[in-house]
């Protein structure tokens, strides 16, 4: 590997690492673990992010959203069309006594699906990947193979 | 975002006619430019569906700029003679998959193309992942189409040569 290859490729580990540092301490949106951890700061504010948010249990007036690694909560919203085990798609208004108020709420249909059916093409095209191109371990280099 | 075989096969039908229109078969480079398609997406997805604490740090390689970086990156372990080639094919798939990505209804920003300049998100909502699922069966036929198209006017040109 030559110097102008190492250079390149630590430039662009050192931008790429930047811009995440952007991303965690600039980002736009706010989560509800930020609210979990600054109630005073965010109440009333629009939350927009959830880990992996399931609707857990429905009630009259709303639904206890579940979050993947992450706390409960109660959402005050319009339950028609929305199914208990079901991924949604929510924007709400934080409040700091700890219950969210939906502005826009859905079901993320077929969201099971989707994740599950990607694997597929992440398979093909590895085997395509594998079938074309082989490494040369000693001198970290990808070249065609030569029947491909 | 659709799903990655919505991506995948949006890719194929475009590379596919560009390929044969050039004289240009191969499956290395064609299969690189379905590794950038589905690039953005497997670099951020799984961390963040398993970790979901990682979502902040892993969100530059679904942006335009952090997948340049990424392309650029890892083209450079490609042998000297096919570099060019490898980081235009990785680099064209990821492009193809934020165009994709723009025509999905987003319920919260995804598709931030001027990061880390500007948060504006660009989307032209025509539906939503989940409608987009509804639609794998038309590509794949699509594809099937296609490729027997290919395939019986080669199968002519050989017996008229």
């Amino acid at each position: 590997m030559s110097v102008k290859q190492i250079a390149i490729i630590l430039g662009c580990s050192i931008l790429l690492i930047a811009l995440s540092v952007v991303t965690v301490y600039h980002h736009p949106w706010i989560s509800l673990n930020d609210c979990y951890e600054n109630p005073e700061k965010y109440d009333g504010k629009l939350v927009t992010h959830f880990r992996e948010p399931v609707i857990a249990e429905i009630l009259d007036d709303g639904f206890i959203l579940k979050q993947y690694q992450g706390p409960s909560i109660k959402v005050f919203a319009e339950t028609t069309n929305l199914k208990t085990g079901e991924f949604v798609g929510l924007k709400a208004i934080f409040h700091k006594e700890g219950y969210l108020e939906a502005v826009s709420c859905r079901i993320a249909k077929n969201r099971r699906y989707k994740i599950w059916l990607s694997v597929i093409p992440v398979v093909l095209v590895a085997f395509f990947l594998f079938q074309s191109f082989q490494v040369e371990w000693k001198t970290i280099r990808i070249r065609v193979k030569d029947h491909a | 975002m659709p799903d990655l075989i919505t991506h995948v096969a949006v890719s194929h039908l475009i590379r596919r006619p560009y390929e044969l229109a050039k004289h240009k078969v191969g499956l290395p480079f064609r299969s690189l430019f379905y590794l950038g398609t589905i690039l953005p997406d497997i670099l951020t997805r799984p961390f963040y569906i398993i970790f979901p604490a990682t979502y902040n740090w892993t969100f530059p390689f679904h942006t335009l700029l952090g997948m340049g970086l990424t392309t650029l990156l890892l083209s450079q372990f490609f042998d000297a003679a096919i570099r060019k080639r490898a980081f235009i094919n990785l680099a064209g798939g990821a492009t193809l998959h934020f165009i994709v990505d723009a025509l999905q209804i987003q319920i919260h920003g995804n598709n931030f193309w001027l990061f880390p300049f500007s948060w504006k998100n660009f989307s032209y909502g025509l539906a939503t992942a989940g409608q987009m699922i509804e639609y794998i069966p038309y590509w794949i036929i699509g594809i099937i189409i296609f490729e027997s198209m290919v395939y019986l006017i080669r199968k002519k040109r050989q017996v008229h040569s």
